[in-house]
């Protein structure tokens, strides 16, 4: 929503960028196996910023901040089309993901995965504090900073690390030996800022990445994501511009630039419309079996059995995809429950605290 | 909120009986202290207090046991003229989200106001305890997403 | 003050004006279109389009009743009808109390909706098209008129309005009677497969599978068929087609074919993906929170907006006319700046061709008010509507109602037939909203629990759980033939705030229908028979629509579908409009929208408005040409 009028784009054979291939020869991915376990790794990463997001999303109360609800919202959506477009690169080069194991599940506060360790990432309300951690997570890689694949400071090195891998490891054989029907389709995708690519070969597994890395932190300097050039979409601005609007109160022009910082209107937030969520709350907070304790045990169980819907989805059934669209909702009414519901005399709300739930809890 | 206040408290342990929702589970409707309010635009703070004092009294004679809790809430709360049609009221606030205009014979005999009939607030209405009781959602809120209407509610993946 | 003239000026901003705004505008016209409704309504930019739409959500959050209008705003200057407000009529004495001026016998039930957009935001989104003897009744049943065109005529634009709504529906599933597989034509697909039929709907097919219905010794199997739908589904991928252009080397409006289309679903208007799917609301009838559902803002926002000129808060209220020549001049309108006065200016909107969008009554009404168009004396009369029979009941178990979209299949079986001859023809709509129509459940049932049944606590929960869960209605809608006098008139008793008069109605149901209810209750009761229903089924003698016929007592509701009042036919004589929805009596003035349509058949009608529509605007250009 509140999309910006479009203005002149790079093309977007641009945008990837040929010739300039600066990974450390040691830092390389040199084999399909490693390929998949850092693609593994992109979905876990992928998947890490979604419980933040949703915390702060969900903190808002109903009808406040209009604004920083829609640019957060829109966020999450593409966080969640990035994991989805992973998982097709790596089902594409015959991998398997995975998102329904515990350890799939970071224990907030946490680094994201295979990060530089800079900075930790909490289960918390929307606050400023917050969104300056979220303008952290989508920082864009600086013009010069070479590709990463472990402990990057961006997840722009990351990717393009990936990239590269896929380049240089097609041209020795073909490394795209996944079974198609295991990819994510359109007609399963719906509702988020940009589009599902289903990846056969290294052009439209390039697609994908550039999508991801698009969306995330803007493209070769610019504050635009990439969607416009190829999909044709209105025109939208990346992760971290869209964070630094809610940050700076005021939202970007079409002739600003990472540099000048937003001049355009104000955009109003109310820090004080929010539910006040008690920091990375634990089911273990709570008395066993008292009613809170139930709640959030029922909150993780939702959380788990959508993850095992997904995984399941990623894996061969690209049609239950949609049957999670009813988890995903279900975690948002369960979320804001437990937003509202004090936890002591001082008014701290319990929280969703995104655990895995096995079945005999 | 904070349930420092007893009267707010108390309202809650009414209502959960009422309802047959936990105290949690009305918590996390987060529209509480608008139907207390609400019950105050009509009822005055002895009428209240009188309530909540026996609502404490039936908790602690129940002493836990679930059917004579019952049997008290039915037997001082519900059957009484006085706070029957206010119990009832109670029941609706948090079931429909409205407030259900009380007979001018019982306002007039005790001493409240009468409130017309009215959805509470937008958010009220979102948080009608009836729609999850017919494991639906509210009309207009709390999609359940697409093709969730084609199994069963409670069908999982 | 120079005024601007426009190749075309149409009056009303629903879905008939928009398609031929959009048409028009695209084949490279100037177009103005005068809405009656608010500024704010006509919102088409991001930020205001949403927040002017989510004063319409809180509206209906906070209304008491939530009938179809609740959620829009309630014009003194541009008044709606509201179906909160009409009541049984006593003797000769008119009901004055809402904005219909009701004469009777029959109060007429049925609203819509002055607002940007029209009714199409409280639309349920119903789109079937009407069946081939539905165009020629009179000629196969001996009842009512022909239309001067056929189906086969139509058929094109039925598909371009296909494409301009956004159907979702399974062609090999559409199976009516008195069609063959010529009905849709050869690799025909609608843009998006068909919306998902509800739990219940699936319940209802596994138990009526392979039975029957008999009436008079006549056999008739039962089906049910997933009704096609305006509201977002996954796209088709084998739909190939993209919007209609006008083709002027040919003369004419096409859909465009190309292999390499895709269709995309039309999202909100506030954001394109909020809405790409039906998200299950539940709420189509009045609003859908996130405009899954389409509504004809849609359209206007997709309108060639350079050559798209649109005044709010502008009720026409005379077209002007050239008494030597018969043509069109102006169309006068009282243009009013605040929606909480009645103060306004007059002004006067000048084109080349005039078009009348404005609903079959606000259009007649508009008609007659100017004294135009009706030397066959064809205004305002043969005003028609579906009329709504509900029954309703508890099954065995429970089926999960009040989710997913009003209607998601229906029983077609009874829509043509030799019966025609002897009444009217119905279809079947299966609800999947419990008692909520005839009832207002959940909320009486709840009520009627706690003051009535004494229930609370978890003795309540569990109650309304198990009955409510198991709610059902079904209903029937009736098709009404066109009778001279059922009626819209005008008189200067009644006017509203602006000086503009309200519509006078006359309105009765004859035995043609009356006698289908009859066999409806028949259907009914071997229905529930072979289902095991518990019938709740009740009529009123209170009830505002309340009638007998032959010693038992039947209620109906409008269906919304407001349909005649101008219909063309083959002659000046017979009809205010020819084939080509051109007035006989005005070159220049074109009609559309539902008051175009001879008779009504058993489809909703906005697809074949929508159609027709489409006719219009390729018969217009070709005029300007």
């Amino acid at each position: 929503m509140f999309v910006k009028q479009t203005r002149n784009l790079r093309q977007r054979h641009n945008l990837i960028r040929i010739g300039n291939f600066s990974l450390l020869e040691k830092h390389k991915i040199k084999t399909v196996e490693g390929l998949r376990h850092h693609l593994q790794t992109a979905i876990e990463l992928e998947h890490s910023t979604i419980p933040p997001y949703l915390c702060a999303l969900y903190s808002i109360v109903n009808d406040k901040n209009i604004e920083s609800t829609q640019i957060i919202k829109s966020v999450v959506m593409e966080e969640m089309l990035h994991l989805i477009l992973a998982a097709n690169v790596l089902n594409a080069i015959g991998g398997t993901p995975i998102v329904d194991k515990p350890n799939f599940i970071p224990e907030y506060p946490t680094y994201l995965p295979h990060s530089d360790k800079s900075f930790k990432v909490s289960l918390s309300k929307f606050s400023r504090d917050t969104v300056e951690t979220f303008l952290k997570i989508e920082k864009p890689a600086e013009p010069c900073a070479e590709p990463e694949p472990n402990h990057y400071q961006t997840i722009g090195q990351f990717y393009e690390a990936i990239e590269i891998a896929l380049r240089e490891l097609s041209e020795q054989e073909n490394i795209f030996t996944g079974d198609p029907n295991r990819q994510i389709t359109p007609e399963y995708y719906y509702g988020g800022g940009g589009e599902i690519v289903p990846v056969t070969d290294l052009d439209s597994a390039l697609n994908a990445l550039n999508e991801i890395i698009g969306q995330g932190e803007g493209i070769n300097q610019t504050i635009f994501d990439g969607d416009h050039r190829i999909f044709g979409q209105e025109i939208e601005y990346a992760h971290y511009f869209r964070f630094n609007e809610i940050f700076q109160g005021q939202y970007y022009t079409n002739l600003d630039t990472p540099k000048s910082g937003p001049t355009g209107d104000p955009l109003n937030v109310d820090w004080q419309a929010v539910y006040n969520m008690q920091q990375n709350p634990k089911l273990d907070n709570y008395p066993k079996g008292s009613e809170l304790w139930k709640k959030t045990l029922e909150f993780n169980k939702t959380y788990t059995s959508l993850l095992n819907g997904i995984h399941q989805a990623l894996n061969g059934r690209p049609r239950l995809l949609l049957a999670s669209v009813k988890g995903m909702y279900e975690l948002k009414y369960q979320a804001i429950e437990l937003m509202k519901t004090p936890i002591d005399a001082s008014g701290i709300t319990a929280g969703p605290s995104f655990e895995y739930a096995s079945n005999n809890d | 909120m904070s349930l420092e206040n007893n009267s707010l408290n108390d309202f809650f342990v009414l209502s959960a009986i009422l309802t047959g929702f936990d105290k949690v589970e009305l918590l996390g409707r987060g529209v509480g202290q608008q139907y207390y309010q609400q019950l105050l635009e009509v009822i005055d703070n002895e009428m209240a207090k009188e309530l909540w004092e026996l609502t404490e009294e039936i908790v602690k004679d129940s002493d836990g046991n679930e059917e004579k809790l019952e049997e008290l809430t039915r037997n001082q709360i519900l059957s009484s003229p006085k706070f029957g049609p206010i119990a009832r009221n109670i029941i609706q606030m948090w079931y429909l989200g409205s407030w259900i205009e009380m007979s001018e014979s019982w306002a007039t005999q005790y001493g409240a106001k009468t409130s017309p009939t009215h959805v509470i607030s937008s958010e009220t209405y979102i948080q009608g305890l009836v729609w999850d009781v017919i494991e639906s959602h509210p009309q207009a809120a709390k999609q359940p997403g697409f093709a969730s209407w084609a199994h069963t509610p409670n069908s999982k993946l | 003050m120079t005024e601007k003239k426009y190749d075309v000026v149409i009056v009303g901003a629903g879905i008939s004006g928009a398609i031929l705004a959009k048409t028009i505008s695209k084949a490279g016209y100037k177009v103005l279109m005068l809405e009656a409704g608010l500024d704010q309504g006509m919102e088409l930019d991001s930020q205001k389009a949403y927040l002017n739409y989510q004063s319409y959500l809180n509206t209906y959050y906070n209304a008491n009743a939530k009938v179809p209008n609740s959620p829009y705003p309630d014009l003194l200057n541009a008044p709606s009808p509201n179906v909160l407000q009409y009541n049984q009529i006593t003797g000769n004495i008119p009901d004055t109390s809402g904005y219909f001026v009701q004469k009777g016998p029959l109060p007429f039930a049925s609203d819509y909706t002055r607002t940007p957009g029209g009714t199409t935001l409280h639309w349920l989104g119903t789109c079937l098209r009407m069946l081939p003897n539905d165009f020629r009744l009179k000629s196969a049943y001996g009842h009512g008129v022909d239309w001067p065109i056929s189906y086969d005529d139509l058929k094109p634009y039925y598909e371009m309005a296909e494409y301009e709504i956004g159907v979702s529906a399974n062609v090999e599933e559409q199976k009516y009677p008195g069609t063959n597989e010529n009905f849709f034509g050869k690799d025909y697909v609608f843009p998006m497969k068909k919306i998902p039929q509800s739990y219940l709907d699936k319940y209802f097919n596994r138990h009526l599978k392979n039975t029957s219905i008999i009436l008079d010794n006549q056999e008739y199997p039962l089906y049910v068929t997933s009704t096609p739908q305006g509201r977002n589904s996954i796209p088709n991928d084998s739909y190939k087609l993209s919007g209609p252009k006008w083709e002027s080397e040919k003369s004419r409006l096409a859909l465009q074919y190309s292999e390499s289309t895709s269709y995309d679903p039309v999202g909100s208007i506030w954001d394109p993906y909020t809405g790409q799917r039906c998200e299950g609301n539940s709420s189509c009838v009045p609003i859908c929170p996130v405009q899954a559902k389409y509504n004809a803002l849609k359209t206007i926002k997709s309108a060639n907006r350079k050559n798209l000129d649109i005044i709010t808060q502008a009720v026409a209220s005379k077209i002007e006319v050239d008494s030597t020549t018969g043509r069109i001049t102006g169309v006068t309108y009282k243009k009013y700046p605040d929606p909480n006065s009645a103060q306004y200016t007059t002004e006067v909107a000048r084109g080349t061709i005039y078009v009348v969008a404005a609903h079959s009554v606000e259009t007649a009404k508009l008609l007659l008010a100017s004294g135009v168009g009706n030397s066959s004396d064809q205004v305002g009369r043969n005003l028609m509507d579906h009329m709504v029979m509900l029954v309703w009941g508890l099954m065995p178990e429970k089926i999960f109602g009040f989710r997913g979209p009003g209607s998601s299949s229906n029983i077609p079986v009874f829509r043509d037939g030799t019966f025609r001859s002897q009444h009217s023809a119905f279809i079947m709509p299966i609800d999947n909203w419990g008692w909520n129509w005839p009832t207002g459940a959940p909320n009486s049932n709840l009520s009627d629990a706690v003051v009535n049944k004494n229930l609370f606590g978890k003795k309540l929960r569990n109650y309304i759980n198990d009955t409510v869960t198991r709610q059902f209605n079904l209903h029937f809608e009736f098709e009404q033939l066109p009778e001279a006098t059922n009626r819209v008139t005008i008189d200067t008793s009644y006017m509203d705030r602006l000086g503009n008069y309200r519509p006078v109605i006359e309105y009765n149901v004859s035995n043609y229908t009356r006698s289908a209810f009859v066999t409806a209750q028949d259907i009914k009761t071997q229905i529930f028979a072979k289902m095991g229903v518990y019938d709740f089924t009740k009529y009123n003698t209170t009830d505002s629509d309340y009638f007998t016929y032959e010693n038992t007592g039947y209620s109906f509701y409008g269906a919304g579908h407001l349909v005649g009042t101008h219909r063309m036919g083959f002659t000046k004589a017979d009809s205010v409009v020819n084939r080509e929805q051109r007035t006989w009596d005005h070159e220049n003035l074109y009609l559309v929208g539902c008051g175009n349509m001879p008779t009504l058949g058993t489809s909703n009608p906005t697809l074949t408005m929508a159609a027709l529509a489409f006719w219009g605007a390729e018969n217009i250009i070709k005029a300007l040409k």
